[in-house]
């Protein structure tokens, strides 16, 4: 009989291989559970044990050192290169612009850069924005900000886990080409019912949490802006925009020795504006603009016999938005859903081997349309159906004591373009010595959706996604990943990779598209990219953190022409600190430093006219840039220097924690963009700034 | 009716919390020939703008200078201007070289070009006294039929008056092209053509209008309603060819700089063509 395994479950179950069915003991060890021991009884293969629950008595510093964290752990069973791990603490702590964020941090790891400070998206290694996959427990969700990126759509203190994978990603996320950022919910309370909630000037949330129906758990977040409502109540204007958000989660045991967890999420954003007043005959018009994400997904861990877990995760997710004169003079909607299905089969990890083995499918359906009820026009309409099913194989396999191998291949056959695409992986870690290994990367990832949002425009609102049919193509990137990785102890990591990335099959809008015709919306790009990332990390102790370096080389052709895109960044440097503040506080400190962006100058402008058909003359015109090619000058190099303060005390039975944060400490006027004035002379430049600075406070509370 | 930069709002909390940097000056752009002209099928006079893009070396004079009823703002003047009729229809003078405008500096017109018919083909030549050459080429639109219908009124031929009722009518316009790519509907005040209560554009030939329409951008809180009783519109329906249609449609980008369709060779702009058709309508209640 080979050695006893156990698989531990999220929900508190434990599932133990390979143990002799009589003269069982089990043996319950948990802070703030008192020892126990449970004989269990000869023959039974499931029992239930309840833990009485104690008082602990800490000490005044609570502040330890992990004995091994997540990556160190990963070091020594993974050939995984480019994955950083942030747990709730990185997050909640980071200094932030107005709330703890999870996309935020991830603008900090090295490989990711951010364009500005207003884009809640990021270019990660030379890829685009909407080249990376942002997963919500397993469940892809679509565009995952609000205010048009100034807040992310999680709630940090939900969030258990977060994996990002700048490279080398496993053969079973399904495609993006630059990125995956794997986000894990945590499971509620299991032990009673908890309040956690926090109130800052701009929105205020709500986190709810406990035990549910013997062993199952749930948690739920609400979230509302209410800068509209103060606005109404201190004066007599209209603030007409809010966002309100939910998150939900409950795990429970389903199935003889399995799990079910359920996750949903919805939010909207809401913009409307009442552009003239209802009479008793007509209806007010309004300017409404909404926009929103929603997704429910269910995973299912079912032990298969004594030595495998089947995964099986289903679900949808959808965005929509619609931006119009209402009621029905004016509308643009567009809307992206996918449902989605996975499983997994695991087999339990021997001593050399841990194989898995799954099939999916994605089946996307987006619609754009532009149409106005009351001048009954139809001006556009678009629909995209991309059905992806996929299957995939990846093995860890420790071939020596001192080798890691991990081959794997993903198969994705897109419905619509009649092809499959065969994506072969392989990284390997090599160990020089207990604390140090090489490792690297090879592979090939495919992408069916696209955006069509030129990327070139420094802000991202949200992604426009279209999928791939006969006109438009799957696109594909090639990345080698080589680097070396070495611990001193387990608390501090060092991290070194170089990487080549080449893009094909990339679109870009058709500026010249034909709307009656189907398969000319956008023309073809390619590109490279290479550099290298550098991450310094310590993960316990009074002072914690890391150190972000990255070095990109990036470009673009297309068209015939070759140009660096808008987030070729030559250097980037993050240093994220956690530490001791002063009188008595919590101190997050980040420090950003990136070399000049690219951004299209211009050499001149002239007056676009417009034509009276009635009168046969111009009669009035409209100033419009010149440009000298795109891409074709860089701004100034951006730092930025955030701080963030928190205090805790414990009072009326709860916990409370008032925090200050402050971004940009020394208001630096990093450019946002440039407008040129070439009307007169001598020509002039003026510009709009990045985030000024700017504190923010508000108090967060546990009950 | 034209609509404002709706796609930009969310841009404004990054207004409200931004600062305006620093005005530089920079150096003197590239100068380009820009060089635009819509020709109309039935006009007896056709016209062409021919002028430098601003480049900030010299002034460019203040905006209300633009055509008309000024000139161009760096008119390019003492350029050779001509119109080839490239058929089918039969034309007496097939190239004709314009003369300069009492428009303006910088403005050429026609004097006794032949008349425009559906499916013609016409070329632009621009040539400046510094030797840049612009050329363009447009096929004239028409229309078989133009339908223009209220409920218990219709036209069909240009010049007809339709009695509106804005509480039962919708005004509903329909064309039969003639390699036509676009529409472009201006309704007016007869008494003064320089108002204009409806100006839109559209790909689709065909657009209704609601008689009680309200214009949301107008009037403030109450809007304005764009048929008022009593009063007597131009209506105008001209259907548009390829090039003025991208022209209408496309602008570059503030960002990139990406984006204006551009049809001309060795400039800028636009080398178009319309074919217009005239109503009126007397809005009785």
């Amino acid at each position: 009989m080979s050695a006893p395994s156990a698989i531990s479950e999220a929900d508190g179950s434990f599932t133990l291989r390979r143990i002799p069915l009589t003269g069982v003991g089990l043996a319950l060890f948990r802070t703030s559970v008192a020892p126990d021991t449970v004989a269990v009884p000869d023959g039974v293969d499931t029992v239930t044990v309840y833990g009485l629950v104690v008082p602990v008595a800490l000490p005044a510093v609570v502040i330890s050192a992990m004995e091994r964290p997540i990556a160190r752990e990963r070091f020594e069973a993974e050939a995984q290169p480019s994955i950083v791990t942030l747990v709730a603490a990185d997050i909640r702590r980071a200094p932030a612009i107005l709330e703890a964020d999870v996309v935020r941090v991830v603008q900090y790891l090295p490989g990711s850069v951010a364009k500005n400070d207003y884009s809640i998206g990021y270019n990660v290694r030379g890829g685009e924005s909407d080249q990376n996959l942002i997963q919500l427990d397993g469940i892809t969700i679509f565009n995952p900000s609000h205010l048009a990126g100034l807040f992310s759509t999680f709630d940090a203190n939900a969030v258990a886990r977060t994996d990002f994978y700048s490279g080398g990603f496993p053969a079973g996320y399904p495609g993006r080409l630059s990125s995956v950022l794997d986000i894990g919910l945590r499971t509620g309370n299991t032990e009673r019912i908890g309040v956690n909630g926090q109130v800052s000037l701009l929105s205020s949330k709500v986190l709810v949490e406990g035990p549910a129906w013997g062993r199952a758990t749930w948690l739920a977040s609400v979230r509302r802006t209410y800068a509209d409502a103060l606005v109404g109540l201190l004066s007599s204007e209209v603030l007409p925009y809010y966002f309100t958000d939910a998150l939900g989660k409950v795990t429970m045991p389903y199935g003889r020795r399995g799990s079910l967890a359920v996750t949903g999420y919805w939010g909207r954003d809401v913009l409307d504006l009442e552009l003239v007043k209802a009479t008793a005959t007509r209806e007010s018009q309004r300017l409404a603009f909404n926009w929103g994400n929603a997704l429910l997904g269910a995973t299912w861990r079912l032990p298969v016999g004594s030595r495998a877990l089947l995964e099986t995760r289903a679900g949808v997710s959808t965005f929509s938005t619609a931006l119009g004169l209402r009621p029905s003079l004016a509308e643009f909607t567009n809307s992206a859903r996918l449902y989605t299905a996975q499983t997994t089969f695991m087999p339990a990890p021997e001593a050399r081997h841990d194989v898995r083995l799954g099939a999916a499918v994605e089946s996307y359906s987006m619609d754009y349309a532009v149409r106005s009820l009351a001048l009954e026009t139809d001006l556009f309409q678009a629909h995209y159906e991309p059905t992806v099913w996929s299957a995939f194989a990846e093995d860890q396999w420790r071939a020596a004591r001192w080798l890691l191998l991990r081959p794997g291949a993903r198969v994705d056959y897109v419905r619509g373009t009649g092809k499959a695409h065969f994506s072969p992986r392989f990284s390997f870690k090599t160990f020089l010595s207990s604390r140090d290994a090489v490792q690297g990367s090879v592979g090939r990832y495919h992408q069916a959706i696209h955006s069509i949002r030129d990327q070139e425009i420094p802000v991202t609102i949200f992604e426009f996604w279209i999928g791939a049919d006969e006109y438009i193509p799957v696109a594909r990137s090639d990345h080698v990943v080589l680097g070396y990785e070495r611990w001193f102890g387990n608390n501090i990591q060092l991290t070194v990779e170089g990487y080549r990335k080449t893009f094909a099959n990339l679109v870009t809008p058709n500026r010249a598209q034909d709307i009656r015709l189907e398969g000319d919306e956008f023309i073809p790009a390619e590109g490279d990219a290479w550099g290298g990332d550098v991450l310094l990390r310590k993960h316990a102790g009074a002072l914690r953190g890391w150190i972000a370096y990255g070095y990109t080389r990036a470009i673009r052709r297309s068209q015939g022409v070759e140009f660096p895109p808008a987030h070729d960044r030559r250097h980037t440097l993050n240093v994220i600190a956690f530490l001791p503040g002063p009188i008595g506080s919590d101190m997050g400190f980040r420090f950003g430093l990136g070399s000049p962006l690219p951004y299209t100058g211009f050499i001149g402008q002239w007056d676009h006219r417009i034509y009276d058909a009635a009168t046969h003359r111009f009669s009035d015109y409209e100033e419009e840039p010149i440009s000298a090619g795109i891409n074709s000058l860089r701004y100034p190099a951006y730092t930025r220097l955030d701080v963030s303060f928190r205090w805790r005390f414990e009072r009326w039975g709860g916990q409370w924690e008032p925090y200050l944060q402050v971004a940009n400490v020394y208001n630096r006027k990093n450019p946002f963009l440039y407008i040129f004035d070439f009307g007169d002379a001598p020509p002039t430049r003026t510009g709009v700034s990045q985030i000024p600075l700017l504190p923010t406070f508000g108090v967060e509370f546990w009950f | 009716m034209r609509l404002p930069s709706l796609p930009l709002l969310p841009f404004l909390p990054f207004c409200l919390a931004a600062c305006e940097l620093t005005e530089v000056t920079v150096a003197p752009g590239d100068p380009r020939v820009i060089v635009q002209a819509v020709l109309s099928a039935g006009e007896p006079m056709q016209f062409v703008v021919v002028e430098r893009s601003l480049t900030g070396e010299i002034p460019a004079g203040g905006t209300d200078d633009a055509i008309p009823p000024g000139e161009p703002r760096l008119p390019i003047t003492g350029a050779a201007v001509m119109l080839e009729h490239l058929g089918p229809s039969p034309c007496a003078t097939p190239a004709l070289t314009l003369v300069p405008s009492a428009m303006g500096r910088g403005v050429y017109e026609t004097s006794g070009f032949c008349g425009l018919e559906p499916r013609d083909r016409v070329r632009l030549t621009v040539t400046t006294p510094d030797g840049e050459v612009v050329t363009g080429t447009t096929t004239v639109p028409g229309a078989r039929t133009v339908s223009v219908r209220l409920a218990t009124d219709s036209a069909t031929t240009p010049g007809q008056v339709l009695q509106l009722d804005r509480q039962r009518d919708t005004l509903r316009i329909g064309v039969d092209p003639i390699l036509a790519r676009a529409m472009q509907v201006e309704v007016r005040w007869r008494e003064d053509p320089d108002e204009v209560a409806v100006y839109l554009f559209t790909d689709t030939l065909g657009v209704a209008l609601p008689g009680n329409l309200v214009n949301p951008f107008e009037g403030g809180d109450d809007g304005r309603p764009v048929f008022e009783v009593g009063r007597e519109y131009s209506l105008t329906v001209a259907v548009t060819d390829t090039n003025y249609y991208d022209f209408v449609r496309s602008r570059s980008d503030p960002f990139t700089g990406r984006g204006f369709l551009n049809h001309l060779e060795g400039g800028i702009g636009v080398f178009g063509s319309v074919a217009a058709y005239t109503y009126v309508l007397r809005v009785v209640r």
